[in-house]
């Protein structure tokens, strides 16, 4: 074998080759000529050179899958270990790491799980309900990562409660949430079972039940808010820059109510400003230290 | 001729900074020499674990030690990477940088292991340039690591100390002599450790880290989950010999025990080096 660049290819091959060393050094090597173990790495009477290559093999299977169960504890638990595992390899097969941080390891898990689902060739009204489940944890433990070392608004004030104003003219304002906000949808309360399970508890899986999760954080701990379909449909037109009239009104909700959801949000660290355009004035804005005037 | 240890300090005993020990340090502030932490795990966040080490940067010296920089990768240096890695340094200002002699993945593939390099004259020319771009992209001196494995290659011409030597010297950069990953690496190739400790060119040797590792018969695994055995202590004393004595830190990541533990294993070294923490280049 000839070259660096070769050398590490053909490596690479053997110890990330889902079948095992034997098969990967076959893969790797290919055509008439294959090469064995011993014409590129050295064995001795105590570890022959497949062996040695298959401590790499192990180590990266392994390793891999681990940080993904760091970062997935609730498919973990609802898969169980072993059944994780294939999963996680799976996964791994088809999506190797390109990245060179592994937080961005498990970044399209859900996605494949949900293109490999086995009913995905069936309508949408004849697939079972289970692969939705999977689906919908693996979407809130990615998003969970990405909340948790994201940016945040740890040393900002945000708005409060009490600095939401109770209903009437503001129709034209708009309500910006904190940056660090997510809107998860989920068709089983996912939520409480991921929960459950970082408490560590051993929750059975839920009967399917349409909801919404808000995933920020406060103080660099991450929280989730269950919300309806009306306040999820209000948050979601908030998000995208809808004035506050517009937004309530594509929620189907009354104002008053509508600012009811928001000084929830407010209560619970949700909301960075408040503010009209201008020349309308600017009611309350996230920074350090509010700003009124 | 570039002074000892490139000019930098002699930092004393340290500790590798790991998530699980966040909520003792926040609380206690123990006195420890300085932290080294994988900047893989804090140079893209924006959330806990950057805050803690914003605090523990105020408080302690910090070494920068990478994973991802695959400097023995025929693969092109990864740009994205690179910019945000001098992003970080540059705001947290290290002591120094450090990552290892090794290639983690080719072909815009990232294994994350660390796999060895054969050492040929190709490989050295290679990474010799490639340390030379890094640390005139960092602006810094990088100090390489040697790491533990499990393979050498037919087609090396040279041994292990051989090209860490060339390579130090022809690229002007540091070594971090990693003595238990040389325990493990002669166990598990059949070589003397301690003529690779001589072969080293020693006033290059910037740091030293200390592990433990495990023992399975036909080879010895680097486990990182265990104390320091008595063998690599005894390395960890000739090399002291040596050396002068260099920063030295123990690296512990599975089954890893409190804080105090891990900090008291770190201090078992000062019997081999006396204590003495001596000012940069001296």
């Amino acid at each position: 074998m000839k070259g660096l660049g070769e050398t590490q290819r053909w490596l690479q091959g053997v110890i990330t080759d889902p079948d095992g060393v034997e098969a990967g050094v076959a893969r790797a090597s290919g055509g008439p000529a294959r090469l064995s173990a011993e014409a590129v790495v050295h064995g001795s009477a105590r570890l022959g050179a497949a062996e040695r290559l298959a401590l790499y093999s192990r180590t990266y299977h392994r390793r891999l899958a681990g940080c993904l169960r760091d970062s997935y504890p609730g498919l973990c638990h609802a898969l169980g270990n072993e059944l994780f595992e294939d999963f996680a390899l799976d996964y791994l097969r088809t999506q190797p790491s390109r990245s060179y941080t592994l937080a961005s390891l498990g970044a399209g898990w859900p996605a494949h799980l949900e293109a490999t689902r086995p009913d995905r060739e069936l309508p949408a009204h004849e697939r079972e309900s289970w692969p939705d489940f999977l689906v919908d944890l693996a979407c809130l433990e990615r998003t969970f990562c990405e909340v948790f070392d994201g940016a945040g608004v740890e040393g900002e004030t945000l708005v409060s409660a009490d600095d939401v104003p109770v209903a009437g003219d503001l129709g034209f304002a708009t309500v910006t949430p904190v940056r660090c906000l997510r809107l998860v949808p989920a068709r089983f309360p996912v939520s409480d079972y991921l929960v459950a399970v970082r408490r560590g508890e051993h929750p059975p899986l839920p009967a399917p039940r349409r909801c919404w999760l808000a995933v920020s954080r406060r103080d660099y701990v991450v929280t989730i808010t269950e919300l309806d379909a009306t306040a999820a449909a209000l948050l979601s037109q908030l998000t995208a820059g809808a004035p506050m009239s517009a937004a309530a009104a594509s929620a189907r909700v009354a104002p008053a109510q509508a600012w009811g959801l928001v000084r929830a949000w407010a209560g619970r660290g949700l909301v960075a400003a408040i503010a009209a355009p201008r020349p309308r004035r600017l009611i309350v804005q996230s920074t350090r230290g509010a700003v009124r005037c | 001729m570039s002074p000892p240890r490139l000019g930098l300090p002699n930092l004393g005993f340290g500790v590798g900074l790991r998530s699980a020990h966040f909520d003792h340090l926040l609380s206690h502030w123990p006195p420890v020499d300085w932290f080294e932490i994988i900047s893989e795990n804090f140079m893209d966040s924006g959330g806990r674990p950057r805050m803690v080490l914003d605090e523990i940067v105020a408080r302690y010296p910090v070494v920068a030690h990478g994973v991802s920089m695959s400097i023995g990768s025929a693969d092109p240096l990864d740009g994205d990477y690179l910019a945000r890695l001098k992003r970080f340094v540059d705001e947290i200002e290290p002591v120094w940088v450090s990552d290892h002699v090794c290639w983690t993945g080719v072909a815009g593939l990232n294994t994350h292991e660390l796999v060895p390099i054969p050492f040929t004259e190709e490989s050295l020319a290679h990474v010799v340039e490639r340390v030379r771009i890094l640390q005139d992209v960092l602006e810094r001196p990088l100090v390489l690591e040697n790491p533990s494995s499990y393979v050498t290659y037919v087609a090396s011409t040279m041994t292990e100390w051989e090209f860490l030597s060339r390579m130090a010297e022809e690229a002007d950069c540091g070594l971090l002599l990693d003595v238990a990953n040389v325990r493990v690496s002669s166990v598990n190739h059949d070589f003397d450790a301690l003529e690779y400790l001589r072969g080293l060119p020693h006033e290059r040797i910037v740091q030293m880290h200390l592990a433990g590792h495990d023992d399975v018969g036909t080879h010895i695994v680097d486990t990182h989950d265990r104390g320091v055995c008595d063998e690599v202590w005894e390395l960890y004393r000739v090399a002291c010999e040596l050396t002068g004595g260099v920063s030295t830190l123990i690296e512990w990541d599975d089954r890893l025990p409190a804080f105090a533990e891990v900090h008291a294993e770190v201090l078992k070294a000062r019997r081999y080096v006396g204590g003495a923490v001596s000012p940069a280049g001296t």
